[in-house]
């Protein structure tokens, strides 16, 4: 007497599982287009990196996007410190839609309470749950390898841990970023780590730092050129891009990755709360996570992939590290103590 | 100018003799009325709420952001290297602003206009890119630092870059224009006959000849330094650019609690005390300079 | 020329200005002359020469957007801050009352404050009473940053301005507008120059209040290049400067051909 009903209900389960899956296999890319069709006309404001970082990102995801759907998307240059004080500004008015940030600015922009969580963005559940927030306020589409970057011609053998910034033959040719530069705070962590701490206890960190302090400390990921060009500097703890950038200008600079681990940076997007266009910049974000673009950038920018399904070309993977061999720094800590360091570094390494 | 050249050789000395009757309130009224109610909606409202913030700590009054800058060494020492900093800048901006400044007013050529242009290059030059051009200088391989060598002022390895000396080369470049600039007006304004005037009356040429001249632009000469010492302190860029980590200045340090820790009402504490330091500086200047000349002019 | 630069101090005042001229040459010609290096990076002196930098700097659609954008907003802010300013200077120093210190320190005090500090507020306040839209908002912003400029130069001028003369012409029937304009604004009229041109050039290299409150879709030139090299730096964006610098020369020699022509 029950079983019949109980079949009965199966075969009713099966069937709405049956059409979900035919939904979300099919009809969703059809609603997708239709959404696209909506986009005709409407403008698209995110805030971008500047300069020919911000040409590549354009071209790989933002130009697509804008052919399949109709949309004008525009990226304003601006510094990610910067964009996120602009986005506090204009808390509850945004005038962007939409901000891409590359040193951590996105966690603190959720807890200020200045995001609004993605909806319909198919490819974020092909993205590992690292390298998005849990409650979907932002998700990453590229991710930075920390490590070293130096000169060839002055060091032949590759570097290959962070203690090597201890060599006494290095003395006076070393250089490393200020704490408020986001690899900086990440050189201070790494530095911690390799000397038996880590974000719980920074306090070797600091120690080994001090014994660097009479060192270059620059601020600006700008003055690399300059640093290797004429400032007399031989290995710096920078990213992978860079290093690309600065070797594509000409100087004899590589990259090399620290046994101790290199660091992930997350490049991340966001929306603003209370964003005129904000299904416009959901319709974006999906084109950022898919695999074409995260190759073209990966390509333009030495930048790895936060896709699992993006298939880099072998040559290209070869140079970049994948995300899974990268060390993961706790970033809710750091971002807890960074007033605290920021202070005490510019006591104790700075003056 | 020289249309107005007749009206100034009109009888008159500097402004000894002057004495204005009491016009009607309402007209110095209406002259600020534009500047004013732009400034108190642009400026005074949004400012005052921002500095409401610098006395709230948590939900409560508090000066907490005050005693954190009072009752530390380390900020203090901060503000102490930005009024040096403002000093010795304005200093360097003087000592060449007011040669290059009077000889442009004084030269007969037209090509004194094409010179005052040309003084005025570094302010076109984005901030920036300025600081890059100083860069290529200043590091341990650029021509200035190893002319500094080569002159025995440093043994090497020696560099410029991100010292407070590079700091103060870089910031005086761009804000000399404005000292020139300033001074040229003044300069302009002051009659040349009273200058022949001075040297008939026994001023002995050259130096004492210059002193009169100094004398009678002292405004001018305040006003340049006040506008150079104001912006030495206040700019961001190149403190930031050259002087990267090590020259940590007011700038520097209300740019980290703006931007990167969105610590705002500390930042308002910071360029509140900043501004009460320096608007006490520049009245204890204009007091020293302007001195009796002051109270002569205005009775 | 007053001074004799014959004279021991006559050469030494000459022998200043020329160490002043080379002073502030010296980085805009490392600005002008570097990007013709072929290196990816600023040298100077440059190693093999090329065009590209210049010509990539000119290709580049985003820098002369910007750089129309940030004339625009340079002209308006240097109008009215010219304007208001000078009204302004004219209050103060032409009128005995109380609080008359207190203003001129009011006027004058944006120059003291960090840009940063305006930015924030100001943004705050644009945002939270939607005053003001698109461009017309970074303009307002700058008129705040420049007429102190304006005040700033022309006080001193105004203050040396013999009264006596603005009365004298009163007395031979003129209102005080005619006064104003036809004694008064001659006289300082180097002052006001160098007040416009301060206002003009600070309102068009201004890059913090730009970066807040700039329209998103039109940014300045300034945030172009401060943005341009956020992730690195390549000499297009130097060239952008020497290209700057080269138009202000070449308008200034047409100017000088033609006044020459007009002589």
């Amino acid at each position: 007497m029950s079983s019949p009903w109980n079949i009965d209900q199966l075969d009713r389960r099966a069937f709405m599982a049956a059409l979900a899956a035919v939904g979300a296999g099919s009809l969703l890319p059809a609603s997708a287009e239709a959404q696209g069709a909506d986009f005709k006309g409407r403008q698209l404001l995110s805030s971008g990196f500047g300069g020919s970082t911000m040409d590549i990102i354009q071209k790989a995801a933002f130009d697509p996007f804008d052919a399949a759907t109709g949309a004008k998307s525009t990226q304003v240059p601006m510094q990610s410190a910067a964009a996120l004080a602009r986005m506090k500004a204009e808390a509850g008015n945004p005038q962007i839609d939409m901000y891409q940030f590359s040193g951590g600015q996105e966690a603190q922009a959720k807890s200020e309470g200045l995001t609004e969580p993605m909806k319909s963005v198919p490819n974020l559940a092909n993205v590992p749950g690292g390298l998005k927030d849990p409650d979907g306020h932002w998700v990453t589409w590229a991710v930075i390898a920390e490590g070293i970057v130096y000169n060839k011609d002055k060091i032949p053998t590759p570097p290959t841990s962070y203690k090597d910034f201890f060599k006494p033959e290095y003395k006076g040719h070393i250089a490393f970023p200020a704490i408020t530069n986001g690899f900086g705070m990440d050189f201070l962590v790494m530095l911690a780590r390799t000397f038996g701490g880590g974000e719980d206890n920074i306090e070797p960190g600091f120690a080994a730092l001090a014994k660097l302090k009479n060192e270059t400390i620059f601020k600006a990921a700008s003055d690399l050129p300059g640093l290797f060009g004429q400032g007399d500097i031989w290995i710096i703890p920078y990213d992978t891009g860079n290093a690309f950038k600065t070797a594509q200008s000409g100087l004899p600079v590589a990259f090399a990755t620290p046994q101790e681990g290199s660091p992930a940076v997350p490049i991340t997007s966001c929306i603003a709360k209370g964003a005129k266009n904000a299904d416009v910049a959901n319709g974006a974000i999906n084109y950022l996570l898919k695999p074409e673009a995260q190759i073209a950038i990966a390509q333009g920018m030495r930048w790895s992939a936060s896709n699992v399904n993006t298939k880099l070309p072998a040559e290209l993977a070869s140079e970049i590290p994948a995300v899974s061999q990268l060390a993961q720094l706790d970033r809710a800590k750091i971002n807890a103590n960074r007033a605290a360091w920021t202070e005490r570094w510019n006591r104790e390494i700075a003056r | 100018m020289t249309a107005a050249r007749p009206v100034l050789d009109a009888p008159g000395t500097d402004g000894a003799a002057a004495s204005s009757p009491r016009l009607i309130p309402y007209v110095p009224v209406l002259l600020f009325a534009p500047c004013f109610i732009i400034y108190a909606v642009l400026f005074i409202w949004p400012q005052l709420s921002l500095l409401a913030t610098s006395f709230v700590d948590g939900n409560q009054w508090s000066v907490a952001h005050y005693q954190r800058f009072l009752g530390d060494g380390y900020y203090w020492e901060l503000l102490g290297r930005t009024l040096f900093l403002g000093v010795i800048t304005t200093v360097i901006t003087l000592v060449l602003g007011l040669p290059v400044a009077y000889l442009l007013a004084r030269m007969q050529s037209r090509w004194a206009g094409f010179l005052l242009v040309i003084t005025t290059f570094p302010l076109l030059v984005s901030a920036v890119v300025r600081s890059f051009g100083w860069m290529v200088l200043f590091f341990r391989d650029g021509l200035v630092s190893k002319l500094v060598v080569a002159l025995g002022l440093a043994s090497p390895p020696f560099q410029l870059m991100y010292t407070m000396s590079g700091v103060v080369i870089a910031l005086a470049q761009v804000l000399l224009p404005l000292m020139v600039l300033t001074l040229y007006g003044v300069f302009r304004s002051i009659d040349r006959d009273l200058e022949l005037a001075a040297m008939s009356l026994g001023a002995r040429p050259s130096l004492a000849l210059w002193l009169v001249t100094l004398r009678l632009a002292r405004g001018g000469i305040l006003a340049g330094s006040l506008l150079v010492f104001s912006l030495a302190i206040s700019t961001f860029a190149t403190p930031s650019l050259v002087g990267g980590a090590r020259a940590h200045v007011m700038s520097t340090a209300i740019y980290e609690q703006t931007i990167e820790l969105l610590n705002w009402p500390f930042a308002a504490a910071l360029s509140s005390i900043l501004l009460v330091f320096v608007l006490v500086l520049a009245l204890v200047y204009g007091r020293v300079l302007e001195g009796r000349g002051q109270t002569e002019a205005r009775p | 020329m007053t001074i004799d630069l014959k004279s021991p101090f006559g050469a030494l005042l000459l022998a200043l200005t020329i160490i002043a001229f080379c002073y502030l040459l010296l980085p805009i010609l490392v600005i002008v002359v570097a990007p013709l290096g072929s290196t990816g990076y600023l040298s100077f002196p440059p190693q093999s020469l090329t065009l590209k930098w210049y010509q990539a700097a000119l290709n580049d659609t985003r820098y002369v957007g910007s750089f129309l954008t940030s004339l625009k907003v340079a002209t308006i802010t240097a109008i009215v801050s010219t304007v208001i300013g000078i009204l302004a200077a004219h209050g103060l120093t032409r009128y005995e009352f109380r609080g008359r210190k207190f203003i001129e320190a009011l006027f004058l005090s944006p120059l003291i404050l960090p840009t940063l500090v305006l930015a924030v507020g100001l943004s705050i306040f644009f945002s939270r009473t939607g005053l003001l839209t698109g461009t017309a908002r970074l303009a307002a912003s700058h008129v705040i940053v420049c007429t102190p400029y304006v005040i700033r130069v022309s006080l001193p001028v105004f203050q040396r301005f013999d009264r006596t003369l603005e009365e004298a012409a009163q007395n031979l029937g003129a209102t005080p507008l005619q006064s104003f304009l036809m004694v008064l604004l001659p006289v300082v009229r180097p002052a006001i120059i160098a007040g416009a041109v301060m206002a003009f050039i600070t309102s068009f290299d201004e890059v913090v209040l730009a970066l807040f409150l700039a329209e998103p879709s039109a940014p300045t030139l300034p945030v172009t290049i401060y943005s341009a090299v956020q992730l690195g730096f390549d000499p297009s964006v130097a060239a952008v400067s020497g290209l700057l610098v080269l138009l202000t020369m070449a308008l200034m020699v047409i100017y000088h051909i033609f006044g020459a022509v007009r002589d």
